[in-house]
């Protein structure tokens, strides 16, 4: 089974680049380039990316988007890298922080700063929602990549509480929610760009999901 | 801390809930407790996140501090956080906000001022 | 070789050529291993068609190539443009304008706020214009964007002008109920910044007007 160093050595070859850039980008590649092609995750894969091109601009005076992708191709094997996820139990205001924090640390790099913190406040909402109604649930954050290589961050929160009273009425915005828990829900909504919310007297399942722009491959990635 | 007129509270990141409640009874005990406090200046700036939670304590903080008749600023609030709390439709209505520490102790002291000089305020 | 014969062969030539007109350059005449004048036309015509194909295949990777260049510079308009179409415009010291020009759809209202928040805090601005008369369209949508602006704006500590408002958009914004204090609407770019040099320079003596 090849290893991504070995495929970026190859391909690297391969491209008009000067013999010394080639060996110099790839001794210095970052530990994630040992694993196996086709093995990494987004958050990892992209961070390797993102060294790829600082490492190619250094050498090559114009950013070499046809190669970046020619390496993307090559690392993923053709299908793309795996979804990065992120599970945390959700039963205090520390577990609140620490959602924050994860999906802060998933986005970092990936989204627009302004977006990032879009995400961490609409996972903070969804996630205080679950420890201060249904004392216990769970939050599951996926950074999963499209075929066109945006990212497509989604947010699952789920408890077993004991549902949303007035869901509609919070939902269509009638009249300003002056619980929390509506404020919470409308302004998770509010900031990201789309929400499913399923409530029962038996729990509640809340999906969220942003997607940030394909990457520019002009712009510095 | 204080300093002369003014309390000046700072925020640490990574809030919790029950961290944000014992700054507002902390603040609100100290305004309790003292006299002639007639600005609270509050730093944000090592919030990178403010949701609807954090920004009720902090709005109820400011109203605890007007009961007693001092005003709050805001201080170090880093735009990407000015931009949530707009798209959540947040309104902070006993708060001023500056952008830096010596605009915020200039908009205390002129509304120290002016307020002397009109008489008796709000 | 009979005269049937010759007649087939002129006819394929004919029709080779009829197909090259055409942009079909893919036909060869069958040669015969016969030495006469009509070989010698057949030879010729495949010698024709088989550069005609040549240099046909060269021009369509050309042209590939110059469509592939076209694109590449179009996208790279289309980022400076962009830029440019954002620009915000350090007028005096902490007195920040931004005139919006053309089509304000969501992404782009996004990136300039990002950019008109970031550039407040790095100036410390103490005043901010907005001037939406380029804008192309303005209905409620559009308006929103720009008064989540002026909120944002606010909210960090700097006071927020929007300028370039017909009276029927002012009547639309204030349909949006968007209050004094958050946003002063004014006509003409010119009567803000005559507004806003006012107000800093009695900053020292008195509390600004808000």
């Amino acid at each position: 089974m090849a290893l991504v160093r070995d495929v970026v050595a190859e391909t690297l070859q391969g491209a008009s680049l000067i013999p010394v850039a080639a060996r110099s980008i790839v001794t210095t590649l970052p530990p994630s380039a040992n694993a196996e092609v086709g093995s990494l995750d987004v958050v990892a894969g992209h961070d390797l990316l993102r060294y790829l091109a600082s490492g190619l601009r250094v050498f090559a005076s114009a950013p070499q988007p046809a190669l970046l992708e020619e390496l993307h191709r090559r690392i993923t094997a053709g299908k793309g890298f795996k979804p990065t996820a992120r599970v945390l139990t959700v039963t205090s205001d520390h577990h609140v922080v620490m959602a924050q924090e994860a999906a802060q640390g998933m986005l970092r790099g990936l989204f627009k700063p302004t977006d990032c913190i879009r995400v961490a406040t609409a996972v903070s909402e969804l996630a205080r929602n679950i420890y201060l109604y249904a004392q216990t649930g769970e939050v599951r954050l996926t950074l999963a990549e499209e075929p066109d290589w945006s990212l497509t961050f989604s947010v699952l929160a789920a408890d077993h509480g004991p549902g949303i009273p007035n869901l509609e009425e919070i939902l269509a915005g009638n009249y300003r929610s002056r619980t929390g828990l509506g404020k919470g829900l409308t302004g998770a909504r509010a900031l990201l760009d789309g929400l499913d919310i399923k409530t029962s007297p038996a729990g509640t399942t809340i999906k969220g999901f942003k997607k940030s722009r394909p990457p520019d491959p002009l712009r510095d990635q | 801390m204080r300093l002369g007129h003014c309390l000046f509270v700072l925020v640490p990141g990574n809030l919790r809930d029950a961290a944000a409640r014992e700054l507002h009874d902390a603040v609100s005990a100290r305004l309790a407790k003292e006299h002639g406090i007639r600005g609270l200046v509050i730093d944000v700036s090592a919030l990178s996140i403010v949701d609807s939670y954090a920004a009720r304590v902090l709005d109820e903080t400011a109203h605890v501090a007007r009961s007693f008749g001092s005003k709050t600023v805001l201080v170090g609030l880093h735009p990407e956080v000015a931009v949530t709390l707009v798209e959540l439709g947040i309104d902070l209505s006993a708060l001023d906000t500056a952008l830096n520490l010596e605009r915020a102790l200039a908009k205390l002291k002129l509304r120290i001022v002016s307020e002397d000089e009109d008489g008796p305020g709000p | 070789m009979t005269v049937a014969d010759q007649k087939e062969r002129l006819d394929k030539v004919i029709d080779a050529l009829a197909r090259a007109t055409c942009q079909d350059y893919s036909h060869r005449l069958p040669v015969q291993d016969v030495e006469d004048d009509l070989l010698e036309l057949e030879v010729g015509v495949n010698m024709l068609l088989e550069d005609l194909e040549k240099v046909s295949r060269q021009n369509a990777e050309s042209l590939a190539e110059i469509e592939r260049k076209n694109q590449e510079i179009a996208e790279r308009s289309a980022m400076a443009l962009r830029e440019l179409a954002t620009p915000i415009i350090l007028v005096w010291k902490g007195v920040l304008a931004l005139p919006v020009i053309g089509a304000v759809d969501t992404e782009r209202s996004a990136d300039m706020m990002d950019a008109l928040l970031n550039k407040v805090v790095v100036e410390q601005a103490t005043h901010v214009v907005i001037d939406i008369t380029g804008v192309s369209v303005l209905d409620t949508r559009t308006a929103d964007h720009f008064i989540r602006m002026a909120k944002a704006v606010r909210l960090l500590g700097a006071s927020c002008y929007i300028t370039g408002i017909s009276p029927a958009i002012a009547q639309t914004l204030a349909q949006l109920s968007v209050d004094t204090s958050t946003a002063k609407t004014v006509q003409r770019l010119s009567d803000a910044l005559r507004q806003v040099f006012h107000e800093l320079a009695v900053v020292p003596t008195r509390a600004p007007e808000r």
